[in-house]
């Protein structure tokens, strides 16, 4: 009798073990209740800069993952951001900027952080169609998004890992407007 | 007696003012650790100390935050600035914050405010910060409301930022050099009138920025290895003279509505863009730009302020002038003139011809200029060809206009322009009419291989003739968007494109006698997706079309004229419909009845569900088909012809 449970117990344990391999779930579906938000993030398109695509694509992205999105739009302050930043006490914060001469805002986020006391406590992303690898490193940007696939994967490497996995990106994804129009 | 009497007063005043001296200016000896007539801190000695006391630091590693609230001079004993570090003791206060007028520190280390300052002067004047080495903070030298300070040959580096103003004016920063700071070497913001001499940034995201301060001046300054090298924005009447900016990532210099400026023999080589205006009134003299991707630019392709700046050829792009006209008339420039870029604005009957154009933001630029001619030109690797901004009457005729990041010609708020006979291939774009483009003529101009379109019209480019062009290898060989109505697309020739034609909420269009064969979609008409308008009333008559597909119409639209005499694409006695061929040689209009030989098919063809052409042309030797097949009522041919007033 007790041999039964025990085998039972077994098989049982095992069972788990397999289900965990056949159907891995992220480390946000183990751990949250349903509708409670993977993390928060904090999304806008810089400052002078109303290039609003990529950015969108990558809040869509974040909330079909269980991310709560807060999103403000196109052309808002660095001091905007980390202003709601703080106030909602986010874990992330994104930005886009899709010209030469918006690109500098970007900087100023990381400044508007730091000196609003959580640039440690906030992982900052950055996108754009000019923006680079080499630029977000060069600023000091925790994230470069190559696009919204990439935006989420990177985003719960750092929930689960604490370390920023290279870009990520599928065939099709890309920040830039590509082929849409003027 | 008297006189031995004076001698001995003399020395004994003498001896008065060295006493009193030497008690006003009393050297304060700090050493690590502290010892017999010695402080351990700097903060002890300062505490201690009078007004214009001398506090010598002895070599060695402190950890304090100091508060230098008296007029000090606070050196170190060692020279060399390595030898006496001071890191801040809690790395959210500045290693020295001082709030006294005429401080003067010079010989030290200061690292470790990770989270703040190096030196912080907060409402001070007639400081002197002098031969120290930054590392480690989150900005190395920052004034706030400080006036007429100086800051010479300090070391900046591996911080967020270097020398950071704020509120300050009249501030001299010389012979500086940042190197390898996170974000600026040196910033500007609300600070007039200061000057920066011979300061060196390189491997910061910006080199020298400004924001909101007019007056500045930036003299024998180099910025290199930044991805922007002097950068100002909201900065007026500033001076740039003999600054070196090379291999800066984006920009070498730029100015963004910093008008009244002038830049005087600055070098800006192997940049994305060399030296860039987004202002006006500025004068430039003997710049130099050389091998950047982008060596003189101004303005965006919307900008609408004023361009009124006196650019004279002693500014050169790879060795040849710049010519910046400014009201000039009944002016030619040809090859004898050897321009590298020419400007020209407000001018009247300017002819350019025959010029070799590249590596600037725009080969030619004209705006507000009208009668004019630009004829025989090569312009290729820019990043946009020729702009024409708010022009009429001016004719672009025979221009090769290849290979250009962006778009071969762009036409702003432009009026009877013709363009006719250019080439435009491996661009972005050929030719974009946009901002209201009305009543231009664009013929027999031949365009292949731009990425996105060969010809789009936009923001209510209207009354346009596109004619006899030849447009091939593109995403859309035409695209129509935004409200652009009443335009003439005729005998056009577009092959090898994702679309032949395609549309974006665009109406009243006459599109006829083009040929388009070989696309994967011949015409589509589509809504605006932003603001729902459709495509619809557009007039689409006498086309050939063999794509693969040959139609798309999310509108009301109408594929038909009435049955005219005239000889039609297809070679038939009448006018009316399309003819509707396909790859395969069965489309319909190859395949179609036509009993009474008027090579007009007998019946309709549909178009989409909703949409017809009535009176689809046919081939010489139509095949036998079904007469039922298709075949519609008079009652069935309703919608798009009564929405457009069109029939049969």
């Amino acid at each position: 009798m007790y041999r039964k449970n025990w085998n039972l117990l077994g098989l049982l344990i095992l069972g788990m073990i397999v289900y965990q391999f056949v159907f891995p779930v992220s480390a946000g579906d183990s751990c949250r209740q349903e509708n409670e938000s993977v993390g928060t993030v904090i999304i806008a398109t810089v400052e002078g800069d109303s290039h609003t695509f990529g950015k969108d694509s990558i809040a869509t992205a974040f909330e079909k993952e269980g991310f709560e999105v807060i999103n403000l739009g196109d052309s808002i302050s660095a001091e905007s951001l980390a202003a709601t930043a703080k106030e909602k006490e986010a874990d992330f914060v994104f930005s886009s900027a899709s010209m030469s001469t918006t690109m500098l805002h970007q900087i100023q986020i990381e400044e508007q952080l730091k000196a609003a006391g959580i640039r440690d406590k906030v992982i900052t992303g950055v996108g754009g169609s000019l923006v680079t690898q080499a630029w977000a490193d060069k600023i000091g940007a925790d994230i470069y998004a190559a696009g919204p696939e990439d935006a989420v994967f990177k985003a719960k490497s750092t929930l689960l890992n604490g370390s920023i996995p290279g870009t990520h990106i599928s065939a099709n994804e890309s920040t830039s407007c590509g082929n849409c129009h003027r | 007696m008297k006189g031995k009497r004076i001698l001995i007063l003399t020395a004994v005043f003498t001896l008065l003012i060295l006493i009193s001296s030497s008690a006003s200016a009393s050297t304060l000896y700090v050493k690590e650790g502290g010892d017999t007539g010695e402080y351990g801190s700097l903060q002890e000695a300062i505490n201690a100390a009078n007004e214009g006391d001398v506090i010598l630091v002895g070599e060695g590693r402190y950890s304090e935050n100091v508060l230098v609230n008296k007029s000090l001079e606070i050196i170190s004993e060692n020279k060399c600035p390595n030898k006496t570090v001071i890191t801040a003791q809690d790395p959210e206060t500045p290693v020295f914050h001082v709030t006294s007028d005429f401080v003067k520190i010079s010989g030290f280390t200061f690292k470790g405010a990770n989270s703040t300052y190096g030196i912080y002067l907060e409402g001070v004047s007639g400081s002197k910060i002098s031969n120290n080495y930054f590392s480690e903070n989150w900005r190395s030298i920052m004034l706030r409301d400080s006036h007429e300070n100086t800051l010479e040959n300090n070391r900046l580096a591996n911080s967020d930022n270097g020398i950071w103003l704020e509120s300050s004016e009249q501030n001299i920063i010389k012979d500086n050099r940042a190197a390898s700071n996170r974000h600026y070497g040196f910033y500007l913001n609300s600070s007039q009138n200061n000057t920066l001499q011979n300061n060196c940034a390189s491997g910061e995201a910006v080199g020298i920025y400004m924001e909101n301060s007019s007056g500045c001046r930036i003299l024998n300054s180099k910025t290199s290895n930044n991805f922007y090298g002097i950068y100002l924005i909201d900065s007026g009447e500033s001076l740039l003279e003999n600054n070196t900016a090379n291999s800066n990532e984006m920009y070498g210099i730029y100015l963004g509505n910093s008008n009244e400026s002038v830049l005087r023999g600055n070098k800006a080589n192997s940049n994305q863009w060399g030296i860039y205006l987004n202002s006006s009134f500025n004068t430039l003299q003997n710049n130099t730009m050389s091998c950047n991707s982008r060596n003189f630019g101004a303005y965006t392709y919307h900008y609408r302020g004023e361009m009124n700046n006196t650019i004279d050829t002693s500014n050169m792009v790879d060795g040849k002038p710049i010519y910046y006209l400014v009201g000039v008339s009944n002016q030619t420039l040809d090859s004898d003139s050897n321009a590298g870029v020419v400007y020209c604005i407000n001018c009247e009957n300017i002819t350019l011809k025959d010029l070799y154009l590249e590596n600037s933001s725009f080969g030619i630029y004209l705006y507000n200029t009208q009668n004019s001619l630009i004829e025989g030109n090569n312009i290729s690797n820019n990043e946009h060809g020729i702009y024409l901004g708010n022009c009429s009457i001016t004719t672009l005729r025979g221009n090769a206009v290849n290979s250009n990041e962006g778009d071969a010609f762009i036409l702003s708020s432009c009026r009877n322009c013709l363009v006719e006979d250019n080439n435009a291939s491996n661009n972005m774009a050929g030719i974009w009419l946009c901002d209201a483009s009305r009543d231009n003529v664009l013929k027999e101009n031949t365009a292949t291989s731009n990425s996105w379109c060969c010809i789009d019209l936009g923001d209510t480019s209207c009354n346009n003739t596109l004619e006899g062009n030849i447009l091939s290898e593109a995403y859309e060989g035409i695209y129509l968007y935004g409200a652009s109505e009443e335009n003439t697309l005729k005998n056009n020739t577009i092959t090898a494109s994702s679309y032949g034609l395609f549309t974006e909420g665009c109406g009243n269009n006459t599109i006829s006698g083009n040929r388009m064969s070989g696309n994967d979609v011949g015409i589509s008409l589509n809504l605006d997706w932003t603001d729902g308008t459709n495509s619809d009333c557009n007039i689409i008559y006498n086309n050939y079309l063999n794509n693969s597909k040959n139609a798309e119409d999310y509108g009301t639209n109408t594929w038909n004229i009435s049955k005219t005499n005239g000889v039609n694409i297809a070679g038939g006695p009448y006018l009316g419909g399309n003819f509707w061929a396909s790859p395969g040689g069965d489309g319909f209009s190859e395949t179609a009845l036509d009993e009474d030989k008027d090579m007009i098919s007998d019946f309709p063809y549909n178009v989409t569900e909703t949409n017809y052409d009535y009176l689809p042309l046919v081939s010489e030797k139509p095949l036998e088909k079904n007469k039922n097949a298709g075949e519609k009522t008079a009652d069935e041919k309703t919608a798009s012809e009564k929405k457009c007033g069109k029939s049969r």
